[in-house]
Order: structure tokens, then sequence, then C-alpha cells
């Protein structure tokens, strides 16, 4: 068996135990629908997202007239809208949890397993982005840059992969001391290899669940970002913005409301189901 | 006897351990103090002595997974510490290890046939993966597993598989050396003599040296052909197992020969004099001149200020103790 056949065989396995969650998979079957919807829906519903009209200003939600989730207060549809700001929502979500992903677990990862020094100096810098507030990191970058939703993602993805950092780094520290890493330095195998065969595999059940955990933290921090005119700007949208607007209305409208957050709250879920199955799954010794 | 396939000299081991407060320095720790010994192939030395006195930090020491402070570590002549990082790693091919905690020394994100191929991964690399799945296989039957367990994971074994697994891996790149660091402490009685049994087997079969390291007197008396006493990082008695065993010189070995307990009540133990007192001192802060004289039922002044040297006989029994005359006779 050679390296990549034998994590495949692991990944099969988890697979195997993925696939016998029903929470996890009814989760899975929900999120891919709320993504294929809200890419395909904006491209081929009957109205766009722009498109205004004085003849419907906050209609009610109806099935008759087409507006299935009603219209703003500038005649525009819901429906396309919500699915709109959800390929916005999804998108920021998933793509700044990925770049934190990426550096928060090769940066704890490095620092925990090699320690010492390295470590100190590594931690001592997250230390110093953590005490500088996403808030203000974001106004420097959109007054330094102007307002760019490519911005969010870069402010987002810079200050979320921190905490992943933090988590890596202790779960590394744990497993380096275990038996297994000292017998693998008495084979041979080099510290790279160690790091990635040993090390890496067995932190990685804390690290999805946080996966899980980050997603949604990322679409809320998105949306209260949009919220400030930082981030997503109109004609653009996304579930944080429309529900920020919605709550504005809630009383002559409570549709613009329920519908915004009622897809942000079943993806919320759904993450997190699919974040334990994925724990579970991954982690051979729980059943 | 051949020339030593490992020689230890005087090799010392420290840790440094902070102290509690914001200005002090740290001290350091002895775990291992000035330990020498030779290791011919085939052999098996016991080291044995209580919870905390360095065996295991010798054993480490010895395949440099701690870093030595002091000494050498002469691997078929050559200073492990002098080699270059190439060198080192070809040489980890014959230097093996087997661990206490059966099942913290697996992988438990591998399965079994990846764990013990790992050792065939680095240092035979042009192994198709199928001559490599063979070899596993050989070596899993060897150790008394079924080569279909190579697909299942660590946790699925008890602790004697699991401990025979981690004798599979070390054993599959044909190792000339194996450190068995406690390898039966954690298993059941009835479990420890297969291990035990297995062990000497594969020594007979393939001339390993074992560094065979325990707590338990009646397992090293066993397994051992020379067996050396430690207390607090230092070699109290070091001698052939039949001379140690029968004729003990130190005292301390004394106490612990006596401490262990006799199955036939008829049968005559050694004298009671020997019983230890107290509790094992601190080794931040060991005793001056000779560390075990707290302890000692038979310690004199001298004791305090010197620290007594190694007296080897022709036999090679060597004892540090002032008085093990009086011991011997008392």
């Amino acid at each position: 068996m050679t390296a990549t056949a034998g994590s495949a065989s692991l990944w099969r396995k988890a697979g195997r135990r993925f696939a016998r969650n029903r929470a996890a998979m009814a989760s899975v079957v929900v999120l891919a629908l709320i993504t294929l919807a809200s890419i395909i829906v904006p491209i081929t519903w009957h109205f766009g997202i722009e498109d205004a009209s004085w003849e419907s200003i906050l209609t009610p939600p109806s099935l008759a007239d087409g507006h299935w989730f009603g219209t703003d207060a500038n005649g525009r549809d819901l429906f396309v809208r919500t699915l709109y700001g959800g390929r916005i929502s999804l998108a920021i979500g998933v793509l700044t949890t990925i770049v934190a992903l990426a550096i928060g677990v090769t940066w704890g990862a490095v620092a925990g397993f090699t320690g010492g020094r390295v470590d100190g100096l590594m931690m001592r810098f997250v230390d110093v982005l953590y005490s500088l507030p996403l808030i203000f990191f974001i106004i420097i970058l959109v007054t330094v840059f102007g307002r760019n939703i490519f911005l969010v993602f870069v402010g987002i993805g810079a200050v979320e992969w921190l905490t992943m950092s933090r988590i890596v780094r202790g779960q590394t520290l744990s497993v380096k001391t275990r038996e297994f890493v000292d017998a693998a330095v008495a084979i041979g195998v080099s510290r790279g290899a160690i790091l990635a065969r040993h090390v890496v595999p067995n932190v990685l059940g804390p690290v999805i669940v946080y996966v899980t955990l980050l997603i949604p933290t990322n679409i809320i921090v998105e949306s209260y970002l949009s919220f400030l005119g930082l981030g997503v700007q109109e004609p653009l949208t996304s579930w944080g913005l429309l529900i920020s607007q919605g709550a504005g209305q809630l009383e002559q409208a409570p549709w613009l409301l329920a519908f915004p957050a009622a897809f942000l709250a079943v993806t919320m879920f759904c993450f997190n189901f699919i974040g334990d199955g994925l724990r579970d799954a991954l982690d051979p010794r729980d059943r | 006897m051949n020339a030593p396939l490992l020689r230890v000299e005087e090799l010392c081991v420290r840790y440094p351990v902070r102290e509690p407060g914001l200005f002090s320095r740290d001290r350091l720790l002895h775990a291992v103090d000035k330990v020498s010994f030779d290791l011919a192939a085939g052999e098996t030395l016991g080291i044995v002595g209580e919870t905390g006195c360095g065996k295991s930090s010798l054993g480490k020491a010895v395949l440099q997974l701690v870093k030595p402070a002091a000494g050498r570590v002469l691997w078929q002549g050559r200073d492990l510490a002098g080699l270059s990082a190439a060198e080192l790693k070809a040489s980890r091919r014959d230097l093996q290890i087997v661990f206490q905690d059966p099942l913290s020394s697996l992988d438990p994100r591998q399965t079994i046939g990846e764990i013990v191929g790992e050792p065939l991964r680095v240092h035979e690399p042009l192994l198709t993966a199928l001559e490599r799945a063979r070899r596993v296989d050989a070596m899993l039957e060897r150790v008394g597993l079924r080569s279909e367990m190579a697909r299942r994971y660590p946790h699925e074994f008890s602790g004697g598989q699991c401990q025979r697994i981690s004798i599979a891996r070390a054993m599959i790149a044909g190792p000339k050396l194996i450190v068995c660091d406690e390898p039966v402490s954690s298993l059941d009685v009835s479990i420890q003599a297969q291990i035990c049994n297995l062990l000497r087997d594969l020594q007979r079969e393939t001339g390993i040296a074992l560094l065979f390291i325990s707590h338990d007197l009646s397992i090293v008396r066993y397994m051992s052909h020379r067996v050396m006493v430690l207390y607090l990082g230092r070699v109290m008695e070091a001698g052939p197992r039949g001379s140690l065993f029968s004729a003990p010189r130190h005292p301390y070995t004394r106490a612990l020969i006596s401490a262990v307990p006799e199955p036939d009540p008829d049968a005559a133990s050694l004298s009671h004099t020997a019983s230890l007192d107290g509790e094992l001192p601190s080794p931040l802060d060991p005793p001056g001149g000779c560390v075990f004289r707290t302890r000692c039922p038979l310690a004199v002044p001298v004791c305090i200020t010197r620290s007594p040297p190694a007296e080897v006989d022709a036999d090679g029994h060597s004892v540090g103790c002032h008085r093990w005359r009086d011991a011997v006779t008392s």
C-alpha cells in the first residue's frame, strides 16, 4: 500500500460510516439542493434580482402572481434575491473557511510539532493578530483598496485562521507526546512525513468540527459586515443583508425576514449535522 | 564474547525543569547519570529499577530519541551523535523500540498493515506495494497474528495483540537491537509470558540483541543474560544474571530481590535485614555521596562524603557500594 492508497482506505471507511448517519445524509441532500438552487435559479427565474416593479411593492408571498416569497420595498422578487443571496453567503462561508483551514492547520501543526522558540514566535504572532479587531482590519482594507467583495474574503480568511491554528497546535502538542510518534522517529520516518502521516490525521477530528462551526460563523460575519456597509453592496445581496433589511420592515412585511432567515437557519443546521457526522465517521474509535 | 554491538559510555540524560515563579531559572533533572555498558549480538541486558529511576530515559537516549547530555553511544563502533542525518536514518533500521503502552504506540488512524509496513516504506522504498504487503503478512503470522488483520485498526485489538503488532513493526526491517521499554508491564500475567517467549524465540532465530527494561525482577530474570540495577539514574550493580540473583552484592539489589513475592512458603528468602524504608528521593535533588544512602540500612558517614566507585570482579559483576562486603555477610 502506498501513502495515498493507505489514506484512501481510511477515507473510504469513513465515507461508509458517514453514509449510515441519516441526519448527516439528509443534511447533505438539503444543502446540495440549496446550493444547486442558488446557482441555477438566479439564471433561469422569470424575474431578475434587479427587476423592480411599481405595481408590486411589498406584495405578500403568493403562488398566483409568481412572487413565491413576495416582494420587497422596490418590488423586487424575494425568491430570486434569497437564492442569489445564498450564492454569495455560501461562497463567502466556504471560501473563507478554506483559506482559514489551509493557513491555520499548517501554521498550528508546524508550531506545535517544532516546539521551543519557533513555537513561541509563531504563537505570539497569532496573539498579535488576535488583538487586532476584525472590524478594524476590514475598515483598513476597505479604506486602502476601496469596496470590493474580494476584500471580505481576504479579511475574514486572514482573521479566522487564528483560532484554527490554536486548536491545531494544542492537538499537535498532545499528539506528539504519544508513543507512536516516538516509534515513527525510531523507525527513521522524516519529520515532514511524521507531521503529514501521523500528526495531521490525528488532529483532523476537532478541525472538522471547527470547520462546520466556522462556515456558518463566517456567513454571519459577512452579514454584519454587509449590515455596516462594509461587505456586500446593493444591488448584490446576501442572506445577512436581506435579513438586516427584512428586520427593518418586520411589521409591514414579515416575509422579508422570514424567508432569508429560514434559509440561513436550515443551512446552519445542515452544516452542524454534517459536522457531527464527519466527526463520528473520521474517528474509528467511537461508534 | 564478540566485539560489542552497542557500547554506552558514561551516558547522561538531563531534563530542564522549570521552577514555579517568574524569575527562577531552570533546574536540571539528572535522569541518567554516567551509565556505561556493553551489549553483544544475541544478548539480552535487563535493566531494572523503581519507577522514575531513568530506565526509559536510558533506552530512549540509546536510540537518540532524547538527546544525551553527555557520554557516547557507540553503535558498531560509531558514535550515533556524530552521524549525519542520512547515516542516522540508515542506522535506525538496526535499532528499534517496543513501548510499554500497547495502544498509544500504534497510530489509531492507520491500519495494522500500514503500521507494520512503515519501516519497509522508509528503508526499502523500492519495494512494490504487493511485496510489502506480503512481507507484512509473513511478519504478522510470525508474531502469532493472522494476516487478514492487516486491514484492521489498532483499537480492534487487545493489549497483547497490540504488543505483538509493535514487535512485528520493530522486527520487519531486520533490526539488530530492540529496546524493550517495559513491553509487558501493562499486560495480564498469562499474556506477559506469551510476549516474553515470543521475544526469546525471535532472539534465538535472528540473533538480535535486546535491551530489556522492566521493574519486574522475575521477568528480567527470565529474559536476561545480564542485569543492570539502576537507582536515581545511577548504576548500583550490574552483572551476569546468575550471580546477580543468587549472590546480590548491593544492599539495594538485595532489598529489591527480597521484596519479590516468593510463591513457595517453605523456600528460604534472603535475609530481612535488607528491607527498604522511606521514599525515593527527588531526582532534582539527589543525596550527595552515595545516592542510595538515605534509604540504606548499612549507611555510614563515608557514604555521605564519597560516591562509591564501581568495583568489578573477573566475571564482570560490578557493584557501587562502600559496604557491599558487609551487606553480603550480614
